[in-house]
């Protein structure tokens, strides 16, 4: 478990974040850049000191400038992952992976075999002896994260781990980084500055704006009751995950776990997301004859107005699968929205975000 | 064109130099014990003054490239000064400091040791005009060092001392060969300090600039001779130096599975 | 463009020899002859309103070999009269050379004389520290021949100047140089010519006299050079020089009559 109280003065603004992150639940960090998501993690990994604040991981305190001295970067067991993964260049990848280890002391063959799983966990056997400018965004990317998990930490902080690959390779490297979070037995802090990677890889998601969290939460909790106008804009949507089972005329019918629906082809039969923005859901009281392709009946379980001046409202529907629709605050009042109300919202398959 | 200016105003007196000397008369003068002394005494010290530079200067350069204090930008004109002192007023300035009544030489002195006159002098001026060549380079070079890396370095439990041998030292390699070459080239070269410093004495002070010095006022034929063998000899070793593979360092592959 | 090659003619312009206008000198001079030199430029401008002297100063040795390489003078004042028969050879001497001083050798000690050097035979002691002028500098050869002269002094011994020589810890390029080891310290003694002993040189050395029969004096001798453009200005310039008004310059900077060298020859 970690517990982080961090306070630090910066150009723009100062930074005031508390921070809980639970092993095996990561904890995305997202915000926009410059909302000082970095140093969160520089402070955090003894890279830069906090003005004040307590860092405690697993019942060791780390930092405490109340009373203890600070621990150096070096005796923190943490892995960093930096955005641009900062390999030395001069050393192959085999020698990356083992920089970790060699400083903690380790040699001969518990060294070797070390190094050796985690070049075959991360596919790099064959790159061994490759150096770093030889390698692809890719394969650089796997090279610094086995470096940094090598050395078993107790946290491991990843900055931005897809923002230096390029389009075609973030979206085949997301499966894996995925995967890779859902069995980290460390505690894990995942920072990124795309609302859309946070919805896809965080359960939890803390939202950093100019050096505040504004809210942390489930990412459902994002979704129904979003606590500023970024979070409603850009992370409170509706998020899928499905299989492709039908295509018709370029759409393709989705499957979740709670119903399915219709969205433009992506091409391909691998699983897909979907986000729809509630601000697509168009509310009916009647059954709509219009064209839409979804087309869902339920009550409306709550009715939650938007900060910061609830001219928007959030409106919380029982469908299958469920859904979240957002309207202005006449419109509730002209339809005569109310908990208990069945309602029809439906929304168009052209208006949905698809993602793999 | 502006090139073309520049490599005639390096290149035409060097090459007119060596223009001057039939290789044979090269060899001839290479036999002569004078000449062997003076090459000999100026290959050891000047490449004792380089690694001198180097063992000196490297702490020096770190610090100057990774830290902040109070004073730090006195302390680097300090260190730039030999450059701009005229080599005869730096040589005066050692033999204040470090001749027989010189400020730290009394005590040297009441020692037992006396520094001007030797060969040991003629390093320490060396030493004074090449280190500050050495400690510019490298301290570029240590600031050149992607601060990322020194972090990544940090973060993988890498103490200062381990980051420095394994990740700036690496790193910066090339710049400090770049800056070795020149302290190389600026003590082979030294002679204003040497010769008011450690005086001019064949076998013991005197290197070969100074011997080619003292060959011009009489023989101008042996002086261009001398001087062609100097630069000779210095290419060489310079011409050694920036050939060495840089930055690619031997990487201890053996561990890692094949 | 155009401003590399205004820069090529400024450049130009500045390596072009201000030539020979009407009354303008150009002299080569011994090194230990720029205080005495100095003096008598300017007093040559004074006689002769809209002159002017350019001096350049460095050792004989090195003065010749400029001129042999080109360099450009009217006149030539050699503190050694091989190198004006070197120039002679190359035929770059135009008028009668002129002795006009000469000079002497004396053995200087720091004030303080931390080896305690109290006569000439001292100088061969053991851990002496000794600096001459270079073999390759007049003033070198010199010091080497007074001290083979002076293994004839009563107590000297038979190998004195072989063991003086072993004390020799530098070989200096030129007599200023000899002086400031002594001066500051770093040597026990050395020998310079007695015009180096300039009052401020005397406040920190001590010399010790070589007597006439040992001392192996220099003639400075003067010459017109080919190129010199204004030959009555050269010939004006010797006059001052060889003249009752240069005898009294020279005096005061500690050279003497250039009668003491022909004297000292007949003499021997």
């Amino acid at each position: 478990m970690l517990r982080a109280e961090l306070v630090r003065r910066l150009a723009a603004f100062t930074l005031e974040a508390s921070i809980e992150v639970e092993p095996g639940a990561p904890l995305v960090l997202v915000g926009e850049n410059g909302a000082g998501k970095t140093t969160v993690l520089r402070i955090l990994a003894g890279l830069l000191p906090p003005d004040r604040g307590r860092i405690e991981v697993n019942g060791r305190v780390w930092c405490d400038t109340e009373r203890g001295p600070v621990l150096p970067a070096a005796r923190r067991e943490v892995g960093y992952v930096a955005q641009d993964y900062a390999l030395f260049p001069h050393l192959s990848v085999a020698e990356n992976v083992a920089f970790g280890l060699r400083a903690s002391g380790e040699r001969g063959r518990g060294l070797r075999s070390k190094v050796g799983r985690a070049l075959e966990r991360f596919g790099l056997l064959e790159l061994a002896h490759r150096r770093p400018p030889e390698l692809s965004g890719g394969q650089a990317q796997r090279v610094a994260l086995a470096r940094a998990l090598v050395t078993e930490p107790a946290l491991l902080l990843l900055d931005e781990p897809l923002a230096a690959l390029d389009l075609q390779t973030r979206r085949e490297v997301r499966g894996a980084v995925r995967r890779l979070l859902a069995e980290l037995p460390c505690l894990t802090i995942y920072v990124t500055h795309s609302p859309m990677e946070a919805m896809l890889f965080g359960e939890r998601i803390a939202v950093l704006e100019a050096g505040r969290i504004v809210q942390c939460g489930a990412r459902d909790e994002l979704l129904r009751h979003p606590r500023s106008p970024y979070v409603a804009e850009f992370l409170g949507v509706n998020l899928y995950s499905g299989r492709i089972r039908d295509r018709r005329g370029g759409l393709v019918e989705l499957v979740t776990e709670a119903g399915s629906l219709w969205v433009v082809d992506p091409g391909g039969d691998d699983d897909v997301f979907v986000a729809v923005s509630p601000r697509e859901v168009t509310l009916f009281r009647e059954p709509p004859a219009a064209s839409a392709r979804n087309v869902f009946r339920g009550r409306i379980v709550e009715l939650a107005p938007e900060p910061p001046r609830g001219e928007r409202v959030r409106v919380l529907l029982a469908t299958r699968p469920p859904l979240v629709a957002e309207v202005t605050a006449d419109a509730v009042e002209a339809l005569g929205l109310r908990e208990g109300v069945e309602v029809h919202a439906a929304f168009k398959a052209s208006g949905v975000a698809v993602y793999r | 064109m502006l090139g073309a200016v520049l490599a005639t105003i390096l290149v035409l007196p060097v090459a007119a130099l060596v223009l001057r000397v039939p290789p044979a008369r090269l060899a001839a003068r290479l036999a002569e014990p004078e000449i062997l002394d003076a090459l000999r005494l100026s290959l050891v010290t000047s490449v004792s003054a380089a690694a001198l530079a180097v063992v000196l200067g490297l702490p020096v350069a770190y610090l100057l490239a990774t830290r902040s204090f109070p004073g730090k930008r006195l302390v680097e004109a300090a260190i730039d000064l030999p450059m701009v002192l005229p080599p005869t007023v730096a040589g005066l300035a050692l033999l204040l400091a470090f001749g027989r009544t010189g400020l730290a030489g009394r005590a040297l002195e009441g020692l037992g040791i006396t520094l001007p006159f030797t060969t040991v002098a003629v390093v320490l001026a060396q030493v004074f005009m090449a280190a500050p060549f050495f400690i510019g380079a490298a301290r570029a070079g240590f600031a050149a060092v992607d601060r990322r890396l020194l972090d990544a370095a940090a973060t993988l439990r890498a103490s200062e001392i381990r980051i420095f041998f394994h990740v700036m030292l690496p790193l910066a390699r090339p710049a400090l060969l770049a800056g070795l070459a020149m302290a190389l080239a600026r003590a082979l070269g030294e002679f204003g300090a040497t010769i008011t410093f450690a005086g001019n004495l064949p076998g013991v002070t005197q290197t070969m600039p100074l011997a080619v010095y003292l060959a011009l006022q009489t023989d101008l034929e042996a002086a261009v001779t001398l001087a062609v063998l100097l630069l000779v000899i210095s290419f060489g070793l310079l011409l050694t130096l920036r050939a060495a593979p840089a930055g690619r360092l031997r990487t201890r592959d053996a561990d890692a599975p094949r | 463009m155009r401003l590399i090659v205004a820069g090529a003619l400024a450049l130009a312009g500045l390596a072009t020899p201000l030539h020979a206008a009407q009354a303008r000198l150009t002299i080569f001079a011994a090194a230990s002859l720029s205080d005495p030199f100095r003096e008598l430029a300017r007093l040559f401008e004074r006689r002769h309103p809209g002159s002017s002297v350019r001096l350049n100063f460095a050792g004989s040795q090195q003065l010749a070999a400029q001129l042999d390489q080109g360099a450009r003078a009217d006149l030539f004042a050699s503190a050694d009269a091989r190198w004006i028969d070197f120039l002679r050879a190359r035929g770059r001497v135009a008028g009668e050379p002129r002795v006009f001083a000469s000079n002497r050798l004396v053995v200087i000690v720091p004030r303080r004389n931390p080896a305690g050097i109290e006569t000439l035979a001292d100088l061969a002691r053991p851990g002496v520290k000794l600096v001459l002028a270079a073999d390759a500098v007049p003033l070198g050869r010199y010091s080497r021949e007074a001290l083979a002269r002076l293994a004839a002094m009563p107590g000297a011994g038979a190998d004195y100047a072989r063991r003086a020589l072993r004390n020799v810890v530098s070989h200096e390029e030129q007599a200023k140089a000899v002086v400031a080891k002594v001066q500051l310290g770093e040597a026990d003694a050395g020998i310079v010519y007695r015009s180096d002993l300039t009052p401020a040189v005397r406040t920190a050395v001590r010399a010790l006299e070589i007597p006439e029969r040992y001392n192996v004096p220099a003639s400075y001798v003067a010459v017109r050079l080919v190129e010199a453009g204004d030959a009555a200005g050269v010939e004006g310039f010797l006059r001052l020089l060889t003249g009752a008004e240069g005898r009294e310059i020279l005096a005061r900077h500690g050279f003497l009559p250039p009668a003491g060298r022909a004297h000292d020859r007949e003499a021997r």
